[in-house]
């Protein structure tokens, strides 16, 4: 308002500077302006406050909203689903109190199984939390609706709640969204994710390039080993390296190949007499041919061994075999897998090379091998675990949970399906007397995976020690809150 | 009485409150309780041998609890109250048990002892002499204030952010000496202006202006009429006394709560209800402190309806109120809401023309919406004219999600043009979004 801008204008430069007032007032303030500008008994300080004063109340009495036409709002599209059941919402507001994502994720999926809705005060609490949750984010989006869709339109931070189809988020989305959606195409549809990381290459920067390649390490074919092996030409170093890494997990690419030719020469199993010919028996010859093609050493191999105990040539195979997917093996032997494994394991020398054939059966993700090895082997590979399927892989895990237990809770608490009973007995049996390490946000954040039967069991697992104790007991009644919230959300929907 | 858990959740004195209040309302931690028309009871086996008995008076709502807890209400308290928001049909109609009688009856026998005790008289001479004694030492105060004023405005503003707290700090405590801690607050509060936001300079002279027309006015005093002197001693920081006031006449109404704000300094809370009288189309402002979780007489949680009492202080537009007497806690009828910001400009100036010092004030709105406009968000009326959302207000996407573009019936708090939604109608419930 001019008359107040005047005002502050002289009061910013002070009376002394600047004495003027705003002048002439219009006829709602003349008479008021002019009774004080002509009253001799005041100083110029105050005259200047009752003018202010007098310019302040006509601001504020006369303050009238500004009209804009043009100036709407879309509103938000009517919901197809129907918002789920106050019991339901409730749960979800002390889930929201615990700030437990594992039991947010737990309740999101129920809700969305059931094709429900939350009601649209929720709808910006989940939106926020969905900003720091990439995990949740899909099943956030599904169970806010068409509102939350809305919403996210007005807080870039929320643009994740787009309703793109995947093809305009690749063209058009952020590179994280981009990222996620070729990770998930290429699991779909790995052709097509070919084809769209292959369109847009020239144009991506390094930095992009890395990321998105990084993201196509899923469901790898001998379909995608031509365009891999072109980027072997890559300027970036580290594009170079992903590339070679990703190829290392394809049979068919010439790198496999190469090692498959390799150790061809270096492994052969022989036929020898034995009781003086009477008889004779399979052995298994392990040594490098002497002439190695030199090129196997720019592709990551190693030449020499970093431990005194393991020779070069050691060294060498190890690294070999396990880049080599173990069906090789039966071809090469032209033997079945239990076969191929015992015809290592007879001698010492050659059990030496399994640990390596362990290590080729998870990076070819083979998973009959997987399950060989773990049912028959005594030793521990916990690369395996996530090829089996969870009877075998919790028996696994079992046979080895004493000697390897911190890993296996590792391992555990990155699974997604809910523990077995036996699993988390033995899991809390470690847990309970480790409670400064497991307190209660390791339980908070893997409830979803503790089954709720445990609950009547916790008091089972309370360590001797005293200290621990009173620490376990506390624990164990978050568990007993966490386990009965977990127990309502299969109940509300 | 029925309350959404939202409503008791406003009830708790903090946060660990709602938080342990929320653990207790399972069912599993309550060995008994029950419900009659005058109370809600129940017994929370604690970590003792003998439960704890927990009250609501659920008339005037109010707790007790054998609890040692000093808070107010306690996590029982809110735990017994948030299960009955929740569950209704779990708590029996039953005849109240012995303790929660006693307890009914000594709260009727306290507010006939209280009346009794207002009859007790007072030594008005003394009383005339010290109000005296104080408007002397009032004035002396404001001739300080008025010079410190007019060096400032002499001076110029625009060094002002360059000065530190004690140029404000040593005359607000000037101000305490004076006995006018109403002035006190008000230069404190010029102190804290936001020297880096823009248009510090408009907030600044606003507010010193202010100041110079309380203080000028109350040198002034005897030209004013009775009720304008009433507000000029209130904002001067004279008190007036709860149990003169309640000896008057009141407003009986059904009175909904549309607004409560809390605001913590050192150990004070300070608890701002407004009010609004379903009958008597009358906004209020209840003010209740607190030291340290006590001192609250009136658990009051938005969107709660109590049928009470009000008094109001004395003034040219009477605002602020005490609750004389809370009769029951219940539901009513309709509300009347203003159908656009016109009508409250009109309503405003009706306010300022007369109390022209005059802060925010709270106003029932229909048919408003939340719309972006020139990089801010502003609120609607049906005629498209726009008034801007308050700065910093945190309750915008919660807003919007319960709008969805389409307009709501909205409960504002604000000057001008400048306002923040305190609550928004959905159907009956009265959902606060501040």
């Amino acid at each position: 308002m001019e008359y107040w801008d005047d005002i502050i204008k002289t009061a910013m430069l002070g009376t002394e500077k600047k004495s003027s007032v705003p002048e002439p007032f219009n006829e709602d303030l003349n008479v008021a302006a002019a009774a004080i500008s002509q009253n001799a008994g005041i100083d110029r300080e105050e005259r200047f406050l009752q003018t202010a004063a007098l310019v302040l109340n006509y601001r504020q009495c006369g303050a009238t909203a500004m009209q804009q036409q043009e100036v709407t709002l879309p509103v938000a599209e009517k919901e197809e689903k129907t918002y789920c059941s106050t019991t339901a919402l409730q749960l979800l507001k002390d889930i929201l109190q615990q700030e437990s994502n594992s039991l947010l994720y737990l309740w999101l999926n129920r809700c969305n199984e059931k094709g429900l809705l939350v009601t649209p005060r929720l709808v910006p609490p989940l939106l926020q939390k969905a900003e720091q949750q990439k995990n949740l984010r899909e099943l956030i989006v599904q169970c806010c609706g068409k509102r939350g869709e809305w919403l996210a339109r007005f807080n870039p931070a929320w643009n994740f709640a787009s309703t793109l189809n995947d093809e305009e988020l690749w063209q058009t989305g952020t590179p994280e969204q981009r990222r996620q959606v070729l990770q998930r195409i290429k699991i779909t549809d790995a052709v097509k994710a070919g084809e769209w990381l292959r369109q847009t290459w020239p144009q991506e920067n390094a930095a992009g390039k890395l990321e998105l390649l990084k993201a196509f390490a899923v469901n790898l074919t001998s379909q995608d080993v031509e365009w891999l092996e072109s980027l072997l030409t890559e300027k970036s170093q580290r594009i170079k390296e992903e590339a070679l890494n990703q190829l290392k997990q394809i049979p068919s690419s010439g790198i496999v190949q190469q090692y498959q030719q390799v150790l061809q020469q270096a492994v052969v199993l022989k036929k020898e007499k034995a009781l003086l010919g009477l008889s004779s028996k399979l052995v298994l010859q392990i040594q490098l041919p002497a002439a190695v093609d030199e090129t196997i050493f720019t592709s990551g191999i190693e030449k020499l061994s970093s431990q005194s105990k393991i020779t070069d040539e050691q060294h060498i195979l190890q690294q070999l075999i396990s880049h080599v997917p173990p069906d090789f093996w039966e071809a090469h032997f032209n033997e079945p897998p239990t076969q191929v494994l015992q015809i290592f394991e007879k001698e010492k020398a050659t059990a030496f090379y399994v640990p390596a054939i362990a290590a080729a059966t998870a990076n070819f993700k083979n998973k009959n091998w997987a399950a060989l090895i773990a049912d028959t082997g005594s030793a521990y590979y916990p690369e395996l675990l996530p090829l089996l399927d969870a009877p075998l892989r919790d028996k696994y895990l079992l046979k080895h949970f004493e000697k390897e237990a911190a890993e296996a809770v590792t391992f555990l608490s990155g699974t997604q399906q809910e523990w077995s009973l036996d699993i988390t007995r033995a899991l809390l049996q470690y847990t309970a007397k480790n409670t400064y390490q497991y307190n209660r946000s390791f339980y908070k954040e893997h409830i979803h995976l503790l089954p709720t039967q445990i609950g009547g069991e916790l008091q089972q697992f309370a360590p001797k020690e005293e200290y621990l104790l009173n620490l376990w007991n506390n624990i164990s009644e978050y568990i007993h809150k966490l386990l009965y919230l977990k127990y309502q959300a299969g109940q509300v929907f | 009485m029925q309350l959404l858990e939202e409503q008791v959740l406003n009830l708790a004195p903090d946060e660990s409150s709602k938080k342990a209040g929320k653990e207790l309302s399972s069912p599993s931690k309550w060995v008994s309780k029950g419900i009659s028309d005058k109370a809600l009871w129940g017994e929370c086996q604690g970590s003792g041998s003998k439960p704890y008995q927990t009250q609501v008076d659920i008339v005037n709502l109010a707790f007790k609890c054998s609890c040692p807890s000093r808070k107010f209400p306690c996590k029982h308290g809110l735990g017994l109250l948030l299960q009955y928001s929740r569950n209704t049909q779990s708590f029996a109609l039953t005849e109240e048990p012995a303790w929660v009688q006693e307890w009914i009856s000594k709260r009727a026998d306290k507010e006939e002892k209280k009346a009794e005790k207002a009859d007790k008289s007072v030594d008005t001479a003394a009383q005339a002499k010290r109000l005296k004694a104080r408007e002397e030492n009032v004035l002396a105060g404001i001739e300080e204030l008025l010079l410190w004023i007019k060096d400032i405005v002499r001076n110029g503003i625009l060094d002002i952010p360059g000065k530190d707290a004690g140029f404000f700090n040593s005359v607000s405590k000037r101000m305490i000496d004076a006995q006018a801690p109403g002035l006190a607050g008000m230069v404190k509060s010029l102190g804290a202006v936001n020297f880096f936001a823009e248009g510090w300079q408009s907030i600044f002279l606003d507010q010193l202006v202010r100041i110079y027309l309380v203080a000028i006015g109350f040198r002034n005093r005897d030209m004013q009429s009775p009720l304008l002197q009433e507000d000029l001693k209130t904002f001067i920081g004279f008190t007036q006394s709860q149990e003169e006031l309640k000896e008057q006449p009141g407003i009986d109404d059904y009175w909904l709560v549309i607004g409560k704000q809390v605001a913590e300094e050192e150990s004070l809370t300070t608890e701002r209800n407004w009010l609004y009288g379903a009958k008597s189309k009358q906004y209020a402002l209840v003010l209740q402190f607190s030291v340290r979780g006590q001192g609250i007489t009136f658990s009051l949680t938005t969107g709660m309806w109590i049928q009470a009492e009000l008094v109001f202080y004395a003034s040219v537009h009477p605002l602020r109120a005490i609750i004389k007497k809370q009769v029951s806690t219940k539901t009513p009828g309709t509300l009347e809401a203003l159908t656009g910001w016109q009508q409250v400009a009109a309503n405003e100036t009706a306010v300022f023309s007369q109390l022209p010092f005059a802060g925010e004030r709270v106003f029932i709105m229909e048919k408003i919406k939340p719309v972006y406009y020139n990089q801010q968000w502003w609120l609607a009326d049906a005629d498209n004219r726009l008034v801007r959302l308050k700065e910093g207000y945190a309750g915008i996407y919660t807003l919007l999600s319960l709008s969805g573009g389409d307009a709501l019936n909205m409960a504002v708090l604000g000057k001008e043009n400048v306002y923040e939604p305190l609550g928004i109608w959905q159907g009956n419930d009265y959902i606060s979004v501040n």
